[in-house]
């Protein structure tokens, strides 16, 4: 245990030998007051450093140990920063008290320390009734202190406190001292605030800048892929600002106009170009879709028809999409795409089955004509037997000239090629027209009309009288066991019903379905009895859809079936 | 005295279909030409001068409506009436654009044909 009263032999700090007392007191506090400063001025880290002049202090003034106390700003209390001990594992319990209390506004030596801003010396801490470890101290045999406070100007940023085995009798020179000390430490701390509050702000700086570079290097990159999609894309792009005027169109797009947009306002480049809808009628300013784009609709897509560099009529899609900023529309986006090719081909598959119809049609034709031919020659013969198969064989060519019809009804109807001739017609007459005609062919079955319309209705007359045709046709073909077919025509609020209704032999729930499915038939014992392409449904209800109604169909099997459809009175012309 | 009977040119490419309407005009009287393609119809119309000519639209090498407007512009046979046939959807309408004089949808009716070619036969030149 080294003894501040041995007489163990001291060195200043120029290794002299000092003799008495005095002059070895004063060399320590001098050696102290080095040892500080120099360890001050190393540039370690703070903690190294704190715990270093701990140390010093400690050794050059031969104390047991010692502790420093930082103000915690949450609790506004003094706790343990960092502790030193001469002989470590020593003086447990002190050891432990100290790093567990804390200290308010004058209380205890270190709190009192900082309330007086002026260090402070306890002979005996086991005998000082404000020493809060006096307990431990006695635990440990501790009776000496001293603590003195670190002060940058008149502010207290911690204390210092130190402890003895002995009993000293106050030491004011070193009170002295440490109060000095006090202040060196108190800068060092102040500055190493300071500092560590800079370098942890550089850092964050830093680190913001770095992000900042990065987004910025990011963006660069972001942008130069954008230009090249920009510039290799082969579909025409035009860029347009928030008010409809083009501010930046792609290689492609000038190629394919003949002409740079860039600059045409209002979306003149629909006008120079000559946009329109795809059967040609002009296309309505607010039908643009770089104008819907601008009204925010997200993605617009039309077909247009745009007249080329060469003057000649391009079918594209027309896409557009906005740009936004931040929630607000700043532009938009419009995408030219040529689809001419593929509607070259639909041409084609639309002339395919034009030339397949017509190929198909013209035997048919000759057939026909020689069955007729045939026919006049056995009219005036006996030969009923023949007569008769002439009549099947020439029942059997109308159905086929019929199917051929279908097929390319279908086929228009695909390729959305269906025209509609709507006009206004009383409707009431079309279906006792309709029935009168079919009646004349059928004599199993008996068709009642019933209700009746007061009003015209806009539709296509021979459309709608062909889907009559083949509900009435359906009816007596799926209830053959049955003598009656019912149509009713109701009127509603704004359209008409029309219903026509079987009592038959139904349809499944499952196949209610799938029947206005292209080519559906219903399989199984009914096959050979029902044959035919299956295209009749489906044509009707395309017919129907286009008159923005729907086929409908109940029906329960083994009862009967009704189709029905809604045409309302009037809507816009398509 | 007989008097001549009216000569019908028929022009389509279809064997069968030129067989059959030969059959039919033979039997009503008439005099058939035949052709089976319509490039090299137009100096046998010069020539032939036929009362009336039934055309189909829709032929391998030549259009139809080409050989009826090529038809109506030649001074010497602008006047003969021409019946333009067609299996197509949209033939009535181009037959009409060709500047025939009437039309026969395909498959036809022997009698409608019959009627159709006896109505511009009996023309006023008679």
């Amino acid at each position: 245990m080294r003894n501040g009263w041995s007489d163990n032999v001291i060195q200043n700090i120029y290794g002299d030998e000092i003799g008495d007392l005095a002059t070895r007191r004063l060399a320590q506090r001098l050696n102290a007051q080095y040892a500080i400063a120099n360890t001050l001025s190393q540039h370690e880290n703070h903690r190294d450093t704190l715990t270093k002049v701990l140390q010093v202090i400690g050794e050059t003034l031969e104390w047991e140990g010692g502790a420093l106390w930082l103000i915690d700003e949450n609790t506004k209390k003094l706790i343990c920063g960092q502790v030193w001990q001469a002989n470590p594992g020593k003086n447990k319990s002190f050891l432990h008290a100290t790093q567990n209390i804390s200290f308010g506004f004058g209380e205890g030596l270190p709190g009192r320390v900082w309330a007086t801003r002026r260090p402070q010396w306890v002979v005996d801490v086991t005998k000082a009734p404000f020493f809060l470890r006096a307990k431990e101290a006695v635990e440990n045999g501790l009776h000496g202190a001293f603590a003195f406070p670190l002060l940058s100007g008149r502010k207290v940023l911690g204390v210092i406190d130190f402890a003895s085995h002995e009993v000293r009798p106050p030491d004011k020179d070193l009170l002295n001292m440490v109060g000095a000390a006090g202040q060196q430490i108190g800068q060092y701390l102040a500055h190493v605030k300071t500092v560590e509050e800079q370098d942890s702000l550089l850092k964050q700086l830093k680190q913001e800048r770095h992000r900042v570079e990065q987004a910025a290097i990011e963006s660069e990159q972001r942008a130069s892929e954008l230009d090249a999609v920009f510039a290799a894309l082969g579909d025409s792009l035009v860029v347009y600002d928030a008010k409809g005027a083009a501010v930046s169109a792609n290689p492609a797009a000038i190629k394919m106009l003949g002409f740079n947009p860039v600059g045409l306002e209002n979306h003149g480049l629909a006008d120079k170009a000559s946009i329109r809808h795809r059967r040609g009628e002009k296309i309505a300013f607010a039908e643009l879709p770089s104008a819907l784009a601008l009204q925010g609709q997200k993605m617009v897509s039309k077909y247009i028809v745009i007249k080329n560099f060469a003057g000649r009529d391009v079918m594209m899609t027309c896409s557009a999409a906005p740009i936004r900023r931040r929630e607000k529309i700043v532009g938009a986006v419009m995408l030219l795409h040529d689809v001419s090719e593929s509607w070259s081909v639909e041409k084609q598959k639309d002339d395919f089955v034009a030339i397949a119809s017509h190929e198909l049609r013209t035997p048919i034709s000759t057939v026909k004509a020689f069955t007729q031919i045939l026919e006049r020659h056995l009219s005036r013969s006996a030969d009923e037997a023949s007569k008769k198969y002439i009549g099947k064989i020439g029942t059997q060519l109308d159905r086929l000239a019929a199917l051929v019809d279908e097929l390319l009804e279908v086929s228009r109807i695909g390729t959305g090629k269906l025209e509609l001739n709507k006009e206004m017609f009383d409707l009431e007459d079309l279906v006792r027209e309709t029935v009168e005609d079919f009646q004349r062919t059928v004599d199993t079955h008996t068709v009642i009309v019933k209700g009746g319309l007061q009003r015209e209705i806009f539709a296509d007359r021979d459309r709608i009288g062909q889907v009559l045709l083949n509900l009435l046709s359906n009816a007596v073909k799926y209830s053959p066991e049955a003598e009656k077919v019912v149509v009713s025509v109701k009127e509603g609020v704004g359209n008409v019903t029309v219903e026509v209704k079987d009592f038959g032999i139904g349809i499944s729930r499952k196949n209610q379905a799938k029947i206005f499915d292209r080519f559906f038939r219903v399989s199984g014992k009914t096959n050979g009895r029902f044959p035919g392409l299956g295209l009749g449904l489906h044509i009707s209800s395309e017919i129907i859809k286009r008159h923005e109604g729907e086929l409908r169909v109940k029906s329960t099997p083994g009862k009967g079936t009704t189709f029905s459809f809604s045409l309302p009175f009037k809507y816009d012309a398509k | 005295m007989m008097q001549n009977k009216k000569k019908i040119l028929v022009v389509d490419d279809d064997a069968g279909i030129l067989e059959v309407i030969k059959i039919v005009l033979v039997e009503k009287n008439f005099e058939v030409l035949t052709a089976s393609e319509g490039l090299g119809v137009i100096p046998g119309i010069e020539k032939n001068l036929p009362d009336v000519i039934l055309i189909d639209l829709w032929m391998s090498g030549m259009d139809g409506d080409e050989v009826i407007k090529k038809i109506k512009c030649q001074k010497k046979m602008s006047d003969i009436p021409v019946i333009a046939m067609s299996a197509l959807e949209n033939g009535e309408k181009r037959a009409e654009e060709a500047g025939a004089d009437d039309f026969l949808a395909k498959p036809f009716d022997i009698d409608e044909l019959a009627s159709l070619v006896e109505k511009y036969a009996t023309g006023p030149l008679v």
